[in-house]
Formats: structure tokens, C-alpha cells, sequence
């Protein structure tokens, strides 16, 4: 949250255009691309903090909307860095399933080959290779055979599911693993991914005199590991986006790839680049819950592609390529994961309605961020 | 097309009288339910005890009308015997139908008992949702005394198999039905419940209708500190077995599948190698239980037997 609130105010990622421009600071404000998926982000965090009398909010309520909203976020990142470059990945939620099941696999019947019994460390690195190998076979046919991004990793959709399903039928006889013995307690690298961060903001919340459970006890220790994965994967993306040549590479492969090519972007690199950063952020989805619960099955991550594009949308970023941003990806994600957890704790509610808002917000939030973005960009 | 047909149908006779009786198990949902592994397995096994031959087939779309076109297109085959699940009469019953009147001896498994007969179906193996439900609720009622307000997680709310195995257990314990959608995503199924717990504090009964969202909804109970929250499971694996024996579960159902697929196989050989031999009705596989008193016997089976 923390690196949310420095940039709304500064000047920070503008620059030639604005020195000519003279507004003021609300003015400035209004026009960042950001500010459709943060006024939506408001509403819906007001509107669920009065509904749930508080309690989506409270400290188990904070950890686990932020689980959600990390697992959320990670993935979008991904998606969104993707589509500022002009392609879509829809293979993600497949992949999250392919890397759970390879890394719980491993965890069960040792590494492939012989290799002997596997440990947290090499199950998740065999499986960060395989997955980045697939990540780059999808760029690599998608730049080579000039066929649209969504037809090719739609195929690597079904290819993906089908494969984690017919290895764990063959291999494991069941579909799912459960009951792994629990590898955060005795392994530090299971517990970078499964085990908890910010314990302090609990202990001091604590020493303040809130946090306390029903017997008055410490309630809550700490976020989940996700939600560090998620901050850092937000601002190595956003720094790259923003402050890096990268960064311009990227927009500009996504807004016209031939006139950026004609100028000396290595635009089939980027574009390979961006699809192995999605890859690497599903294992990354795939190993947080994987160290966290100890299981994996053979649905996991189903339907999360189509989620991660969501909340890039919601965020602002844009279907066509070469527009976006990471920070409004953050708000975008702290909306989506809110409407997707935090209905339930609104009793008077059917849970099931929660869908009916999910898709609510996605149109709401897509009508303000174009007309932001028709005020930004003088109507194009 | 008729020279087709009788071009298969000559071929899958040859195939037929050159080998060993051949049976066809035919069921539902898309290849990620662990349950279907374990019916297969008991299939596979009865079908090697017997010398028979043994094929599974599933949509991997999930879609019924796609598995209406596998009961067809298996029936073409001519084989000596199909076990199919009959999750929805409409759309699979004409199939269904079409297999019996060419002859060949049809066990239904799992779900559409009521509509087995109707078919032409031999008999069905399974356990009725309804009655695993309520079957859930009375013992949970016996051991407790009294429950106060219960909650059932369901992972596919559009199912309404699990929606009839919710509505079994509250019909036995008197109350309406309270139901949430907790997602197929295992850290929602923890989060959702966690919040449904805060929201309501006179909730002390959780039904999860599935193994994994057991598992995730121990975890929400403990977050919550809600630890006298009865928790009552459908289905089996390795996790929820150890937190029955660590006493966080109360008891699970089993419908026992291995049962669906291997008496299957079983039945429909004894019918045709024995001039016709059936058993006069329906037979239920479960619901079985799995409770501290049993779980440790059951652990080293769990996920390939049981």
C-alpha cells in the first residue's frame, strides 16, 4: 500500500508534454490514468466498510482480503505489463495449475529422472525452468508465426490443463495431492512463499491494544507471504514500466510494433520477455499456495487468465497495447479482490451475488477509465 | 453411412470374438475431479481380476451433450457391458436408451438412480445425495445434542448434486438452508469462510461438500478461533483423514467410489457369464464414515482406494 500514495501528488512519470501544460495540482490529478480505477476503488472500500460493520477490515479481515487481493494482483501485473505490449495471455490460470502440479508432484514423488527426493528449493526452481521454458516456447511461436497472441495461448489454455491433468492421473492416480507434511515449518524457502510477513504491524497493532481474538489473546500474526511477492512484483514492475528504456520499449512495441522496430526497439524480444514474466508470476501464484496449504489439484488456477485481464481492464490498462499502468493495476486489484471476498462478510447477502458485482465494477470502472482516457489523450 | 456402420460394426465384432469381454465406463465432469480416478481404479482392478478388457471415457469439456456423443459412439463398438454416471436424465437419457435397446447391459453409477430404470439401465450403484445429507445431519445431531446455526460451503454452486447433499443435511437438522459459493480457489475458500464466520458468530456447524474445501475451512476456523465449530466433510483425502485424526473434522462421508467402478465391472460380467445373474435392486455404495475410530485403517488407501 505503501508505494500506492507517494506518486499520486508528484510529478513522477510526466514529462515533455506537462512542462508546457500549467494546472493545478487537482487539475494534474484528475488527469493521470490512474484515477478512474482509484475513484472506483474508494467507493467500493467505503461502501464494504459500511456494509460489514467494520469487520472486513478488522485484522483477520485485512489478512485475508489481502491474501485475495494478492494472488489477484501478481497475476494481473503479468497480464498487464502483457497487454501494454499488445498481447493477451491466456494461459495463465493453466499454467498456475501446471506449475502447482509439477511443484506438489515433485514434493511427492521426488524429482523426475531419479533425482532423488525433492526439497521446497528444487521442486519450485525444476519447475520455474520448465515454466519459463514454456513461457518462452508461447512468445517464440507468437513472434515467429505472426499468429494473434490470444489463438496461441488459447491452444496453450486447453494444452496446459489437459497435460496437468494426464500427469496427475498417470503419476499420482488421483487428481489431487493433499497431506504433504508441512514444509514452511521445517524449510526457510517454503516459508518465503507459504509463511507469513509484517508480523510487526500485528505485534504493534497488538501492543496498541487491538488484534485480540475471542479469548483476548493475539489474534493475528502476520500477512500472508503473498502479499510481500505481490508488493515486490508491483514495483520492480512498475519501476521497470516507468523509469527503464524497458520500460519505453514496452509501450511502444504495444502502441505501433512496426514504427517501433523501424526506431530499433527489439521488439520480438520484448514481447518474448513479457510472455515469460507471466509465466514467472503464475509459478510464483502456483508456489504461494502451494507452500501455504500443502496441496495442489488438478482445477487450480482455473479461470484466473480471464480474471487477471479483468483487473489489468479495471486498472486502466487497455485491450489494443500501449496503454496502462502498474499503479492503477494496484487499485484495480485491491477492487477486484474486495468484490470477490469481501461480499461474505455481509450476511444479509447471498454470497452468490458476488459474480453480479464482480461484473458491475468491470463495467463501471472500464466506462470511467475511457473517459479518463479520452480526456488524456485529447479524444484518440 | 450405413456402409460405415457396418464396416465398425463388422470390425468391432471381429475385435470383439478375437478377445475377452470388454467394459465401458463412461463419466461426467472434467478430468480434474479427484473423485473419477478412484471409480476408475476400482474398474480397472475388477476388469484385470476378471480377464476383461477395460476402457474409461470422459468430456474432457465437461459438456453433457459431448458425453451423450461418448455413450453413442461407445455403443457403436458393440462392447459386453457400459457403467455410465447419469448426472442429468434429459440429456443423456436418449443415449442411454439407444444402448439398451441394441442389446447391451447398462449400469448406471454415482447419480440418476431415479431415472436408471426408466432407461433400460440394469440397476444403479450409488449413494443418494439426499440421503448421504441427511444421513450427515442425524449423526452430527446424535453426537451433538443440539446444533445451533449451520453453514454449508459449497464449491460449485451450480451443481446441484452438492446443492441436494446440503439441502439433505439441513432438512435433518431442521433448519433452512444457509449455503455460500466459496470458489474453487483454495486461499477464497479459506478467506470467504473466515468471513462468513466473522459476519455470523452464532454459527457453529460448517458442511463442506468437498475434500479440498475441508481442508481450507480448518484453517479459516482456526484463523477465526472458532475452534468449537463442528465440521462435518464429504469425500476423502490424505489431508482430511489427518485432521480427522487430530480431531478437527468430526467425520466425513465417503461414497466410496472404488465400489461404483469395480462392482460395475463385476455385476455386468456375473450377467453375462452367469445366464443373467443381477441383483434385484439398487445397491448403495454409501454413505460410508470416516471418523477417528476408523480414519487410520482408512488413511493408507486414501486418494487411490478410498
Amino acid at each position: 500500500m505503501t508505494d500506492t500514495t507517494t506518486p499520486a501528488g508528484s510529478t513522477t512519470g510526466r514529462t515533455e508534454a506537462d512542462r508546457l501544460q500549467k494546472g493545478s495540482r487537482l487539475s494534474r490529478l484528475v488527469r493521470r490514468p490512474e484515477i478512474g480505477a482509484f475513484v472506483v476503488m474508494l467507493v467500493v472500500i467505503v461502501a464494504i466498510a459500511f456494509a460489514s460493520n467494520g469487520n472486513a477490515f478488522n485484522p483477520l479481515g485485512l489478512k485475508n482480503n489481502f491474501s485475495v487481493i494478492a494472488q489477484f494482483g501478481i497475476i494481473a501485473t503479468g497480464a498487464c505489463l502483457l497487454m501494454i505490449a499488445g498481447d493477451f495471455d491466456l494461459s495463465i490460470g493453466s499454467m498456475i495449475g501446471f506449475a502447482g502440479m509439477s511443484m506438489s508432484m515433485m514434493l511427492k514423488w521426488g524429482l523426475p529422472f531419479g533425482l532423488g527426493p525433492a526439497t521446497p528449493l528444487t521442486a519450485f526452481a525444476l519447475t520455474l525452468v520448465m515454466t519459463l521454458a514454456i513461457g518462452w516456447l508461447i512468445g517464440t511461436i507468437v513472434v515467429r508465426s505472426r499468429l494473434s497472441s490470444f489463438i496461441v495461448t488459447l491452444a496453450f489454455l486447453f494444452f496446459l490443463r489437459g497435460l496437468t491433468e494426464v500427469c496427475f492421473r498417470v503419476i499420482n492416480k488421483s487428481t489431487q495431492i493433499s497431506g504433504l507434511p508441512d514444509f514452511k515449518e521445517t524449510s526457510w524457502f517454503a516459508d518465503l512463499f507459504g509463511g507469513e510477513v509484517f508480523g510487526w504491524a500485528y505485534d504493534i497493532w497488538f501492543m496498541l491494544g487491538g488484534n485480540l481474538n475471542r479469548a483476548g489473546n493475539q489474534w493475528v500474526t502476520g500477512f500472508d507471504a503473498r502479499f510481500l511477492w505481490w508488493i515486490i512484483v508491483a514495483f520492480v514492475a512498475y519501476i521497470v514500466l516507468s523509469r527503464t528504456q524497458a520500460g519505453n520499449w514496452i509501450y511502444a512495441t504495444g502502441d505501433n510494433a512496426d514504427s517501433a522496430r523501424a526506431n530499433g526497439v527489439p521488439v520480438d524480444r520484448v514481447r518474448i520477455s513479457l510472455f515469460m514474466f507471466t509465466a514467472f508470476c503464475a509459478t510464483l501464484f502456483a508456489a504461494c499456495q502451494v507452500f501455504e496449504t500443502n496441496t495442489a489439484d488438478a482445477a487450480k488456477g482455473n479461470l484466473k487468465e480471464l480474471e487477471a485481464i479483468a483487473i489489468a481492464v479495471v486498472g486502466g490498462t487497455l485491450m489494443t497495447g500501449g496503454f496502462g499502468s502498474v499503479l492503477g493495476v494496484v487499485f484495480g486489484a485491491i477492487t477486484f479482490g474486495l468484490v470477490a471476498n469481501a461480499v461474505f462478510f455481509i450476511p444479509s447477502i447471498d454470497g452468490s451475488y458476488y459474480r453480479v458485482f464482480v461484473g458491475v465494477v468491470l463495467l463501471t470502472a472500464v466506462f470511467l477509465n475511457e473517459s479518463v482516457r479520452k480526456r488524456i489523450t485529447g479524444g484518440l | 453411412m450405413k456402409k460405415l456402420l457396418f464396416a465398425s460394426a463388422a470390425l468391432a465384432f471381429v475385435a470383439g470374438a478375437a478377445s475377452a469381454d470388454r467394459y465401458v465406463l463412461i463419466t461426467h465432469t472434467m478430468g480434474t475431479d479427484p473423485f473419477w480416478p478412484i471409480v476408475e481404479t476400482g474398474g480397472r482392478e475388477a476388469a484385470e481380476q476378471i480377464g476383461a478388457e477395460f476402457e474409461h471415457n470422459f468430456a474432457p469439456s465437461g459438456d453433457m451433450a459431448d458425453m451423450a456423443r461418448l455413450i453413442e459412439s461407445a455403443t457403436a463398438t458393440q462392447p459386453d457391458g457400459i457403467i455410465v454416471s447419469l448426472p442429468d436424465p434429459d440429456a443423456l437419457g436418449g443415449a442411454v436408451t439407444a444402448a439398451t435397446e441394441a442389446g447391451i447391459p447398462v449400469i448406471t453409477i454415482n447419480s440418476g438412480e431415479e431415472y436408471s430404470k426408466q432407461f433400460g439401465a440394469m440397476m444403479h450403484i450409488g449413494q443418494s445425495s439426499a440421503v448421504a445429507g441427511h444421513g450427515a445431519g442425524e449423526r452430527l445431531l446424535e453426537e451433538k445434542g443440539e446444533i445451533g446455526r449451520a453453514l454449508c460451503l459449497n464449491h460449485e454452486a451450480f451443481n446441484t448434486d452438492l446443492v441436494t447433499r446440503c439441502e439433505g443435511f439441513f432438512d435433518a437438522i431442521g433448519q433452512d438452508l444457509n449455503m455460500i459459493d466459496v470458489s474453487n480457489d483454495v486461499a477464497q475458500i479459506t478467506t470467504r469462510t473466515a468471513a462468513a464466520l466473522q459476519s455470523d458468530p452464532e454459527i457453529d456447524t460448517l458442511l463442506a461438500v468437498a475434500p479440498h474445501t475441508c481442508e481450507a475451512a480448518t484453517t479459516a476456523i482456526e484463523e477465526v478461533g472458532a475452534e468449537d465449530v463442528n465440521l462435518v466433510c464429504f469425500d476423502l483425502s490424505t489431508g482430511v483423514i489427518n485432521l480427522i485424526e487430530a480431531g478437527k473434522v468430526d467425520f466425513t462421508i465417503d461414497q466410496q467410489p472404488y465400489m461404483q467402478g469395480y462392482l460395475g465391472v463385476i455385476f455386468l460380467n456375473l450377467y453375462n457369464t452367469r445366464s443373467g445373474m443381477m441383483p434385484p435392486i439398487d445397491v448403495p455404495s454409501g454413505p460410508g464414515f470416516v471418523d477417528q475410530g476408523n480414519a487410520a485403517a482408512v488413511q493408507a488407501q486414501a486418494g487411490t482406494y478410498r
